[in-house]
C-alpha cells in the first residue's frame, strides 16, 4: 500500500489494544524496529514494514492469508483517516519441475526465441513482466511476472501484482475504500493467481 | 533514559498528513476528532494536525519493558526525512519455511459445547462434499481465539505440510476464525442506497 | 438417470430434491411447462438440483421452466436461485409478500456490503440475484416479472392444451398476521452501525414462508414448504385448514411441513386437507446436532392415514475419503464426523385426469420409503 503512514503507531501492543492481535499473537512478534521513520515486526506468519510512504504485509504460510486479509482490512478501518493512495495484492509462487527441458519449454514458451536466436547463441528467458488493464470497475491494472525461482531449482516463481489506484494523493484523505476494496477483491484476486499459475502451468502438461 | 521512557509512554503518537491530504474543511475536522477516540486535533503554528491519537502502550501493563522502550524513541513530528533509504536485513532470517496445502475448509459454527464446538466445513475448491465435524477447542492454532467461537463465527482451517527452510516435512493443520468486523455507518448508508432505489422500481 | 424419460404432456410430475440440509420442488405442470419451487445444490456435482435434473431429462431450461417460487429465504431452500433466475429467462418469480417491504430490501443489501465472508453473505447473496434479476427483466420489458405471494393468491393459472384440464398454484400463506409481523420484525434484521458481522438472525424466516395448494385436473397437491403454526397465534396449520377460502378438494399428495418437525404438525391438515390414501414426501435436516424428522417425528408421522411416506435422501451418509495427510489430520482432530454428501430424489407422475391411474414413484440416490 502507498500512502502516508506513521510508521510509529504500527506496533503489536497497539494492534493488542485494538483487538487486532491476541495476546499471544502481540507477545509472539519481534520487533526489529519501531520509529517515526520506520516499523517493522514479525510473527511467524507475517511480517509487516511500514515507512512514511509504503506499508507492506507479507506472509509466506497460506493458512494464515485470510488472517492477513481481516488484519488489513480491520486496520484500516480503524486508522481510517489515513491516507492511501495504491493498493496492490501480491500473489506469489514458486514451482518446481523435474527435469531442465520441462523448464526450458516454459521459458520458450512465453518468451520464443526466433528473433533472439539470430543475435546470441544460447539465448534463455530470464524474467518476463506482462501488464494488462483492469476490467472491473477499479482503477489500476495487473502486472504478472514469470522468473527463473532462486528457490528452487530448476523452477519458475510466478507473481502477480493486483494493482488498484485508489486516487491522486491530493484526493484521497481515508483508508476505508481501501479496506472496502480489500475485502471485495481478495477472493477475486486470489483466483486471478491462481488462473495465471494454470495458464502458464499448462505450458507443460 | 528509563525515566523520560515513562513520561514518553503516555504522551500520544503523531501522524504526518503530506500537504493537501488532511481532511481541513471544518465538518469533517469536528466529526474526526470528536466522534473518533483515537483521532485528536493538534494546533502548530502553521497548520492543524489530525492525529491519531493513542494512549495504548499505557494500559499494556504485560508489554516488557524493553519493547516499550523500543517504541518510546522520536516522538516529535519527524518533517525532514521524507524518503528513507531501507534496507530489510532481517527479512531472511524471518523465513522460517512455507506451508504445502492439501486441503482448505471453510467451517461456520453451528453449536458450541462446554469444550467442543459443531461445525459445518465446506472444502474452498468446492471438490468434495461438506462435513459436518465436532472440534475439541485444542485444536485452535491460537488458543486466545477461544473467545471468538460462537454460532455463527466463521473460521478456516488449511490441513498440509508444514516446510521448514531446510525442507523437513511434518503434517499440521491450522484452525483461525475470521475476524468479524463491526458495520460501519458507511456500509448501512451504501446498503439503504441501494435497497431504496431498487425498492423504488419494485414498489 | 441416463434413461430416464421426461413426463408426458399430459403428465403431472412432483419431484423433490433433497441433501440432508437443502430442499427443492419441481413441479411438471403439463405441456412441458415447469415451475420449480426453492433450491439446492447436489453435494457431488455442486449443480443446482433442479437445473441439472431437467438437463438430464432434455428440458430447455430457459423457455420451459415458467415459474420460481422462493417460498422463504433460509439458506436450505435458496441455494441456488441465483443460478436459476440467470437460466430460466421465461420464469416469473413469486416472493413471499413479507418480503415487500423497503426494510427487507435494506437488510438484503447492507448485508450485501461485505461479501467477503462466503458463508455469512450467502443466503442475502442469493436474494440479491434474484432482486437484481426482477429489476432488469423490469427495465427491459417493462413488465413486473415477480408476484408477492399471500394467501389465497393465485400464482399460476394454465390450461393444459392435451385434455383442457386447469392447472393452478394457489399460495395459502403468509397470512396477513404474518405479513404485519413481518413489518414490525424485518427492520430488526438490518445491521446498525458498530455492531459485530453476524451470520445468524433471530428472526425465524419460517413464519413467512409460502405454503402452496397445487391443482391441476383431478389431482391436488399441498406443498407445506417450511412453514410452522407459530406462523400465527391460532396455528398458522390450522387456519389454513379450517378457512372457509381454502381451496376445494382434498390433496393426494404432500410434501410434509418443515422436514416433519413437531412445531409444523397440524391434525386438521390431515382431517381436512389430504385424503387417506395420499402420499407423504419429506427431506430432512441437520444442524449442528438437530435432526429433523427426530425419532418421535418419525413415529408421528408414520401414525397418519397415507399411503406411503417417503424421504428424499438420509440426514448422513458415509463419509467420504480425502487424501491420506488430510484424512489423518481430520480423524486425529475431530470428536465426530459426517459427510454432508446424502442426495437423493423421488419423483411422483400421474396422468392427469384418468382416475384410474396410480401414481408412479421413482426413487434415486439416497431417496427411501420410511
Amino acid at each position: 500500500m502507498i500512502g502516508a503512514f506513521n510508521p510509529k503507531i504500527f506496533h503489536p501492543y497497539w494492534m493488542k489494544s485494538v483487538e487486532l492481535f491476541t495476546d499471544t499473537e502481540a507477545a509472539d512478534s519481534n520487533i526489529e524496529i519501531n520509529n517515526n521513520d520506520l516499523s517493522i515486526f514479525a510473527m511467524d506468519w507475517m511480517r509487516f514494514e511500514a515507512t512514511q510512504q509504503r506499508l507492506t504485509i507479507f506472509s509466506e504460510q497460506h493458512p494464515y492469508f485470510d488472517r492477513i486479509v481481516d488484519f488489513a482490512s480491520q486496520l484500516f478501518r480503524i486508522l481510517r483517516h489515513t491516507p492511501i493512495y495504491v493498493l496492490g495484492i501480491n500473489h506469489h509462487y514458486h514451482f518446481k519441475f523435474k527435469d531442465e527441458e520441462t523448464w526450458h519449454k516454459i521459458g520458450h514458451t512465453l518468451a520464443p526465441k526466433e528473433y533472439w536466436s539470430r543475435v546470441f547463441k544460447n539465448p534463455g528467458m530470464e524474467r518476463i513482466e506482462i501488464t494488462s488493464p483492469r476490467e472491473d470497475e477499479y482503477a489500476g491494472k495487473f502486472m504478472a511476472r514469470c522468473d527463473n525461482s532462486r528457490r528452487v531449482i530448476p523452477g519458475i516463481q510466478i507473481h502477480l501484482n493486483d494493482h488498484y489506484e485508489i486516487g491522486e494523493p491530493k484526493e484521497v484523505i481515508g483508508a476505508e475504500q481501501t479496506a472496502h476494496i480489500l475485502e471485495n477483491q481478495y477472493t477475486f484476486s486470489y483466483k486471478k493467481s491462481q488462473e495465471v499459475v494454470k495458464t502458464i502451468l499448462s505450458i507443460v502438461e | 533514559m528509563s525515566s523520560s521512557s515513562a513520561a514518553q509512554t503516555y504522551s500520544p503518537l503523531f501522524t504526518d498528513f503530506p500537504k493537501g491530504t488532511m481532511p481541513l474543511d471544518e465538518r469533517t475536522r469536528r466529526e474526526s476528532s470528536e466522534a473518533d477516540p483515537h483521532i485528536k486535533r493538534i494546533e502548530t503554528e502553521n497548520r492543524d494536525w489530525l492525529v491519531h491519537y493513542i494512549d495504548a502502550y499505557s494500559d499494556s501493563n504485560d508489554a516488557d519493558s524493553e519493547k516499550i522502550e523500543k517504541t518510546s524513541m522520536n516522538f516529535e513530528i519527524n518533517r525532514s526525512s521524507r524518503q528513507p533509504i531501507i534496507n530489510f536485513p532481517h527479512f531472511k532470517e524471518w523465513r522460517k519455511g512455507h506451508f504445502v496445502s492439501l486441503k482448505k475448509w471453510e467451517g461456520i459454527v453451528e453449536s458450541v459445547f462446554e469444550s467442543s464446538f459443531v461445525a459445518r466445513i465446506k472444502d474452498v475448491a468446492n471438490e468434495v462434499p461438506d462435513e459436518r465435524v465436532e472440534i475439541d477447542f485444542d485444536e485452535l492454532t491460537n488458543i486466545d481465539e477461544k473467545k471468538m467461537i460462537e454460532v455463527g463465527a466463521i473460521f478456516s482451517w488449511t490441513m498440509g505440510y508444514h516446510v521448514s527452510s531446510g525442507g523437513t516435512r511434518k503434517r499440521q493443520a491450522i484452525l483461525i476464525f475470521r475476524r468479524m468486523p463491526k458495520w460501519t455507518e458507511e456500509d448501512i448508508q451504501r446498503g439503504y442506497k441501494v435497497a431504496d432505489e431498487m425498492f423504488a422500481k419494485l414498489g | 438417470m441416463g434413461s430416464f424419460r421426461p413426463p408426458l404432456s399430459n403428465e403431472f410430475e412432483l419431484t423433490l430434491f433433497g441433501n440432508g440440509y437443502g430442499e427443492c420442488v419441481l413441479l411438471h405442470m403439463g405441456d412441458n411447462k415447469w415451475i420449480i419451487v426453492d433450491s439446492c445444490i447436489n453435494p457431488w456435482t455442486q449443480q443446482v438440483a433442479p437445473l441439472e435434473y431437467l438437463e438430464a431429462i432434455n428440458v430447455d431450461i430457459s423457455k420451459s421452466v415458467e415459474m420460481l417460487v422462493v417460498s422463504h429465504w433460509h439458506d436450505d431452500h435458496i441455494k441456488g436461485v441465483g443460478q436459476i433466475c440467470k437460466s430460466c429467462e421465461n420464469a416469473r418469480f413469486a416472493l413471499s409478500n413479507a418480503m415487500h417491504q423497503r426494510d427487507f430490501f435494506r437488510f438484503v443489501n447492507v448485508v450485501n456490503e461485505r461479501p467477503v465472508y462466503s458463508y455469512a453473505g450467502k443466503s442475502a447473496d442469493e436474494i440479491m440475484h434474484i432482486l437484481n434479476a426482477i429489476v432488469k427483466r423490469k427495465e427491459k420489458s417493462g413488465e413486473h416479472p415477480h408476484i408477492w405471494a399471500s394467501i389465497d393468491k393465485v400464482l399460476y393459472a394454465d390450461r393444459i392444451s392435451d385434455n383442457g384440464s386447469d392447472a393452478k398454484v394457489t399460495a395459502l400463506s403468509p397470512s396477513d398476521h404474518a405479513v404485519t409481523t413481518a413489518l414490525i420484525e424485518i427492520a430488526k434484521l438490518i445491521p446498525r452501525a458498530n455492531t459485530a458481522i453476524k451470520v445468524e438472525s433471530t428472526i425465524n424466516p419460517n413464519l413467512f414462508a409460502i405454503a402452496l395448494w397445487v391443482s391441476i385436473g383431478n389431482i391436488r397437491i399441498l406443498l407445506g414448504s417450511d412453514l410452522e403454526e407459530a406462523a400465527h397465534p391460532l396455528g398458522a396449520w390450522s387456519v389454513i385448514a379450517n378457512s372457509g377460502n381454502k381451496p376445494a378438494g382434498k390433496a393426494d399428495a404432500f410434501k410434509v411441513s418443515h422436514h416433519g418437525s413437531k412445531n409444523a404438525h397440524c391434525d386438521h391438515v390431515y382431517d381436512k386437507m389430504l385424503t387417506e390414501r395420499h402420499i407423504s414426501v419429506l427431506t430432512p435436516f441437520t444442524h449442528g446436532k438437530v435432526v429433523l424428522p427426530n425419532d418421535s417425528d418419525i413415529r408421528r408421522l408414520k401414525k397418519q392415514k397415507c399411503s406411503a411416506l417417503y424421504m428424499a435422501c438420509k440426514s448422513s451418509s458415509r463419509t467420504v475419503k480425502h487424501d491420506p495427510a488430510v484424512e489423518k489430520i481430520l480423524k486425529e482432530s475431530t470428536k465426530s464426523r459426517k459427510t454432508l454428501s446424502s442426495f437423493g430424489r423421488i419423483t411422483l407422475r400421474k396422468r392427469v385426469s384418468s382416475d384410474d391411474d396410480d401414481w408412479q414413484i421413482f426413487t434415486e440416490g439416497h431417496a427411501y420409503e420410511l
